[in-house]
């Protein structure tokens, strides 16, 4: 991958994990439900989840820019679909890990899996698709405004 | 556990630091240095900036859980919720000014002018989300 598409790569991952988790945070307050979550996540347990969907966000949009373009239309969404299904598969795999961790109950574990990996890979799917429309937006704007 | 909570804030601080820092500096380099040099300083501020943003985040949602469970609402609940929509639109501009500065490094005739008001605009914002951060922190 050339240096330019890595640095990109980089630039979408942070994007997308910072926007996930700063979407999802106003939710819940705006709901009055992030108070209880954050009392019951340990802060290093919070940081090791964060930045495995940043490591993971950003291995799958290197990946996903190796195999596509911004103009490639519905190539790029079936990529981006395909590519957010495994960062959702992935995260569910650092969620699974941190539950096994603390209820050490390998039969729960492997029930969440069961039942967790299809909806999470549907969800990442979804979310891939919504963010690789986002991302050609704003990477169009951005290069026009950079070329004017 | 206190050590963990400070470390939170110590890197919440220092990603501040370079986020807005940086962002000085590369609004700076831009309205004095040629166009090689601002595309220079502004593909490496890039780099850090989005690693700092990545950060802030992180550590800040950090700082939310040392509150827990009870985390304020009222005039402190705003000034949050204003803070929130900064920082979601500054990532938002962030990402086209990041796309702007990757089009700018191909291009023959690259549009300094726009990324260095695209510097004063990311500058002018994250002080906008430091007072909100002093608003919350000190009424």
């Amino acid at each position: 991958m050339a240096d330019a598409d890595a640095r990109l790569a980089w630039v979408l991952a942070s994007f997308h994990t910072a926007a996930l988790v700063v979407a999802g945070v106003a939710v819940l307050y705006a709901v009055g439900a992030l108070g209880s979550l954050l009392q019951g996540v340990h802060t290093a347990t919070g940081a090791a989840l964060y930045l495995s969907l940043w490591g993971l966000t950003w291995r799958t949009n290197a990946r996903w820019l190796a195999t596509t373009s911004f103009g490639a239309g519905r190539e790029a969404l079936t990529a981006a679909a395909t590519w957010g299904a495994v960062t959702g598969v992935g995260f569910l795999f650092a969620i699974l890990v941190v539950i096994g961790v603390v209820v050490r109950e390998l039969v729960l574990v492997a029930v969440f899996a069961f039942v967790g990996a299809p909806v999470a890979a549907l969800v990442g799917a979804v979310v891939g698709v919504a963010f690789a429309l986002l991302d050609a937006l704003l990477v169009g704007v951005g290069t026009r405004l950079g070329t004017a | 556990m206190v050590p963990l909570a400070l470390a939170v804030r110590w890197f919440h601080v220092l990603a501040m630091a370079v986020a807005l820092g940086g962002g000085a500096l590369a609004w700076a380099v831009s309205h004095t240095a040629d166009a090689e040099t601002t595309l220079t300083v502004a593909t490496t501020y890039e780099l850090a900036f989005w690693g700092a943003f990545g950060v802030l985040v992180m550590t800040g949602v950090g700082n939310l859980g040392a509150l827990a469970p009870a985390i304020p609402r009222g005039a402190w609940g705003a000034a949050f919720l204003a803070k929130l929509g900064f920082v979601g639109a500054l990532a938002l501009g962030s990402a086209v000014r990041s796309a702007a500065v990757h089009a700018a490094r191909d291009a023959a005739t690259p549009a300094t002018a726009t990324l260095e008001r695209g510097y004063a605009a990311t500058t002018l914002a994250l002080t906008l989300v430091v007072a909100l951060a002093a608003v919350m922190a000190h009424g």
